[in-house]
């Protein structure tokens, strides 16, 4: 008999996709709410069903397209959508990856990386519990899939904060986490709410399962759309590789006398782990250390596949000390390496199961699957319960160390029979429900969600919100500035744009940070995050030209002393990256780039901190010129006479320059400051002392505001070089950044 | 002064140098004692590698985190008896939180508290400590220290990603510790040995401490875990001729008197 409102009954199909029932109400955390009728009743299409449970649960593709405020330009808004029903239970998550498309609507189909089903070797891929099985079931494919889409376009994360479902009406109210893609940390959340309609032909009741709807997500409005993709809720590639002599357990009988696998344990998770025996033979090494090991990874590991799918490396390696694993890959694309060591042996304790006593941990299979899989437990940023940051109890689940298992075996239930070869809960609600950042290998660090880093989020980037907008993928940004600056030296950024198309481009010329298309979002040693513009942002007409493939736009600007005052004040690791508003419709950003900043070291560079770091002191660098700020002109005087020779002291002496070149009146107190040619002239021949051309061209034209485009020292800075012995080569290198700095032209 | 709720006369202590600059790795030594009046069997696993041992940090501005190791890793209970009046000493790198975080970023006052999972369910919580973190004398020492290629190379003792300027450097000119576990890094078993020697036997206003030798060695490579590793032995060359029953008992990972300190 089918009981009404027993989710269980529901979610084994006893009352098959097609039945009228009063919805069921989750709360918050995804509990069943007993009881509960919401909901009324909503009208159904003639010929079709409700959705079971069971058809409900798994992953989705979900596409989102909003409702006002299309502009002709489309983005495409699309992600995996993981609808979890359990016992009693039913949560949603989602990530959103947004991708502007540059097209009018109609919007290109939405890709998303295809597990392929188990190939032939597939090292456990038995499938026995049927949750693998290549038939079309629940509505999902035959060939299940996975929408993983590329990092650089990761936008948003969303779960559910209470769920109702009834007569195939899914509807919850949601939480948005907004992701900063420079800081790469999630700064801001908002709420929203998603209504959709699951229903199936009663004609033809196993296809694919889809959904339509509504949400309405921080203020906006979208329709909805989701497309059933497996029963499963993720999927990741797992390589393994093994060294000569050692064996990868394929399969293994634990202590319930079943036999599991790779593969069965992480499908228990909710993932669909495709587990891929390559090499047998990486060359012999007794005992390994980390750097061999990243060193393996970097040689062993096959190429990417098309489509950057989610994957794992996993080394059947030989030992390092008495570990029996550990997942080594801490580099700046961290956790897609682990290894399992199987040379390690089990201890002689006598709650050691007799039979694998002093074995290699490769002679216990279920020990050494146990410790594989936990490591690449660890790779998906699963963390030991006893340094989790949220306290799971420990016990003898996967991510218990194997010391802590076997804490728990006595003689009568030995290790490694007493182990449990299943995620506990706290690990099977990571694995499912947390942002694709957390999880995904190559993505946060170890220790983001479980550890210390986890804890606390950067500032906002932009009060004004998030732009995230994605890159144009026809052209190319580049950002370059010093590896290394001292605090309060004269820093020169400059970027390139590029066509990378094979169509001419129309882009905005303004390439400076002045006139509010491009701007620098800067991450500061202690994870804070600022926007970086010119002290001075101008309004006006945006002017475009036309970039033919392959040619380029170069522009170049101080970053000393900017909207943020002097910008490398800090000492310690400063990352930073250009945004630029290609049109007013798609942008486009640079690689990260990273400056290490010291303090002032030798009396040269102290005098010259001294000086700059004074506000009023940058405030004339940023702008080109002291104004009326007599104290000011003092310092960048002596920081001139001073130190010539550095470019900070240049990039003085040129500010003298380009001040003495011009009068200038305060309306506030009606002082006159006279222009002064000679003097004007004396700090030119100072700063072009010792310089190439192009050198003194790039001080100069930086030195000089983007919005002053008669800046005085430009043109007199060119016309020095003219009057002087430099090659023509050099010369005509500064007349392009002179030409450059009044109006940047493609080449 | 030890909290300890549930083994009965077992005391943890954690003793780091009064003052250290940034420009210098932080070893701390940790203890685990035995005063009650009988035989305890407890873990052996004293350091930061495999998770039995952390270490809560306080910073200057109140904040709170966690020095640990950056690589999980999974491994067998390891134990050994005290008896009574016995201590068991192991030595920890104070570099990083659980990942590559430098666990001292700036200069200030830190306070340090470590708790130790002596036996299934039985925790030791040592008594505070505080550790003055200096400005560094050499800034780009410092920021070696900082950098996440080095700091990986010093903990895994090899050499990692790009770090091996920064290591050749700190070998070279680096602060005691630094040199050594730099040396140690770059498997160079001739700077180790002499950095191993110098820390040993004493240099200039350097008093001789063949302790500290044994704590940088032990922080990365602890007995137990890595003996009979190769990059050991220069080190256990280089202290032959110690004598010193603490780091006889460190090195070989034995218990020792307890009334002797360390």
């Amino acid at each position: 008999m089918c009981g009404h409102g027993e989710l269980g009954d529901r979610q084994h199909g006893c009352c098959g996709d097609g039945g009228n029932e009063p919805p069921l109400v989750f709360d918050d955390n995804g509990e069943l709410v007993t009881g509960s009728d919401t909901l009324g009743q909503l009208p159904t299409p003639l010929l079709t069903g409700p959705c079971s449970l069971a058809t409900v649960n798994g992953s989705w593709l979900v596409t989102l397209t909003p409702l006002r405020g299309i502009t002709a330009f489309g983005s495409e808004i699309r992600g995996p959508m993981r609808i979890q029903v359990t016992g009693s239970a039913l949560r949603v998550s989602g990530d959103i990856y947004v991708r502007r498309t540059g097209l009018i609507a109609p919007l290109a189909p939405v890709q998303s990386n295809d597990l392929p089903p188990d190939p032939p070797n597939d090292a456990g891929a038995e499938g026995a519990d049927g949750q693998l099985a290549t038939l079309p079931v629940n509505g999902a494919p035959g060939t299940p899939t996975y929408p993983q889409f590329p990092k650089n376009q990761y936008s948003w994360y969303f779960r559910s904060a209470g769920v109702t479902y009834g007569n195939g009406a899914l509807t919850f109210q949601l939480i948005r986490h907004l992701w900063d893609r420079t800081s790469q940390e999630f700064i801001s959340q908002d709420t929203g709410q998603m209504q959709l309609n699951c229903r199936r032909s009663l004609l033809t009741p196993f296809g694919i399962a889809s959904m339509t709807g509504t949400a309405t997500i921080g203020g906006t409005k979208y329709s909805v759309a989701a497309t059933k993709t497996s029963n499963l809720y993720r999927g990741c590639q797992v390589e393994v590789d093994v060294m000569t002599g050692r064996v990868f357990p394929a399969s293994a009988t634990i202590g319930s006398g079943a036999v599991t696998s790779f593969r069965q344990i992480y499908a228990s998770g909710g993932w669909d782990v495709t587990v891929r025996l390559d090499e047998v033979n990486v060359p012999e090494d007794a005992s390994l250390t980390n750097a061999e090991l990243q060193t393996l990874l970097a040689g062993h590991r096959g190429p990417a596949p098309a489509g950057d799918p989610w994957r794992l490396w996993l080394l059947v390696g030989s030992s390092q000390g008495t570990l029996f694993g550990v997942m080594f890959d801490e580099d700046s694309v961290p956790r897609e390496g682990a290894v399992g060591f199987a040379d390690g042996t089990l201890g002689n304790g006598s709650t050691i199961d007799p039979s694998a006593r002093n074995r290699p941990l490769d002679e216990v299979p279920s020990a050494f699957l146990r410790t594989l899989v936990h490591e690449a437990g660890h790779a998906l940023n699963l963390f030991h319960p006893k340094h989790d940051v949220h306290a799971p109890p420990i016990g003898t689940e996967i991510m218990n160390q194997t010391g802590d298992v076997i804490g728990f075996a006595t003689v009568a239930n030995p290790y490694p029979r007493n182990a449990s070869f299943a995620f506990a809960q706290h690990d099977l609600d990571s694995l499912v429900h947390s942002p694709d950042p957390q999880v995904r290998p190559g993505w946060k660090p170890f220790g983001w969600g479980h550890g210390s880093l986890s804890s606390g989020l950067p500032v906002p980037v932009d009060a004004n919100g998030l732009v995230n907008a994605d890159d144009d993928e026809m052209l190319r940004l580049e950002l370059s500035l010093p590896a290394q600056v001292f605090v309060g030296e004269y820093v020169v950024a400059e970027t390139v744009l590029t066509n990378t198309g094979d169509i001419p481009r129309q882009v905005s010329t303004r390439l400076n940070l002045a006139e509010g298309d491009l701007r620098l979002l800067h991450v500061l040693p202690g994870g804070a995050v600022e926007q970086t513009r010119d002290v001075v942002v101008a309004c006006g007409p945006r002017a475009m030209t036309t970039l033919a493939p392959g040619e380029q736009l170069r522009g170049r600007m101080q970053v000393l002393f900017t909207s943020e005052g002097v910008t490398f004040s800090e000492p310690g690791m400063h990352i930073v990256r250009a945004e630029f508003d290609v049109d007013g419709f798609t942008s486009v950003r640079s690689d990260r780039v990273t400056v290490t900043v010291r303090s002032a070291a030798s009396s040269t560079e102290r005098d010259i901190a001294l000086a700059t770091l004074d506000p009023g002191v940058g405030l004339a660098i940023a702008l080109g010129d002291f104004g009326a700020n007599e104290d000011a002109r003092q310092r960048i005087t002596t920081v001139a006479e001073d130190h010539p020779d550095a470019d900070t002291g240049a990039a003085c002496a040129l500010v003298l320059a380009n001040s003495f070149a011009r009068g200038h009146v305060d309306f506030r107190t009606a002082d006159i400051r006279l222009a002064s040619t000679d003097d004007a002239q004396r700090y030119l021949a100072l700063a072009a002392k010792g310089r190439s051309a192009e050198q003194l061209l790039t001080l100069a034209a930086t030195v000089a505001s983007p919005v002053e485009r008669d800046a005085p020292v430009v043109a007199d800075a060119l016309a020095q070089v003219k009057r002087s012995r430099r090659g023509k080569a050099d010369v005509a290198l500064a007349e392009v950044i002179a030409e450059d700095f009044v109006e940047s032209s493609a080449r | 002064m030890t909290h300890s709720n549930a083994v009965p006369g077992i005391e943890l202590f954690l003793d780091v140098p009064a003052a250290v600059p940034l420009d210098e790795v932080l070893i701390g030594v940790v203890r685990v004692v035995n005063s009650g009046p009988g035989t305890v069997t407890v873990s052996a696993r004293v350091n930061l590698i495999e998770g039995d041992l952390t270490v809560a940090v306080t910073a200057p501005d109140g904040r709170t985190g966690r020095a640990g190791w950056p690589y999980p890793v999974d491994s067998l209970p390891r134990t050994i008896e005290l008896g009574p009046g016995e201590a068991l000493a192991g030595s920890i790198p104070l570099l990083v939180d659980g990942g590559l975080t430098p666990v001292f970023p700036v200069a200030g006052r830190y306070s340090l508290t470590a708790r130790y999972q002596a036996a299934p369910g039985a925790e030791l919580i040592g008594a505070p400590v505080s550790v003055e973190r200096q400005a560094p004398q050499d800034d780009l020492a410092a920021q070696a220290l900082q950098d996440r290629d080095v700091l990986q190379s010093l903990l895994s003792a090899a050499e990692m990603g790009q770090a091996a300027g920064s290591l050749a450097a700190l070998a070279i000119g680096g602060e005691p510790m630094a040199r050594f576990l730099s040396g140690l890094a770059l498997g160079s078993p001739g700077q180790v040995r002499q950095a191993a020697q110098e820390l040993a036997v004493g240099v200039g206003d350097r008093p001789a401490d063949p302790l500290s030798a044994a704590s940088a060695l032990n922080a990365v490579l602890p007995t137990g875990l890595y003996t009979g590793d190769q990059r050991r032995e220069a080190v256990i060359d280089a202290l032959t001729g110690v004598t010193d029953a603490r780091v006889r008992a460190m090195l070989d990972g034995l218990p020792h008197d307890a009334e002797g300190g360390i």
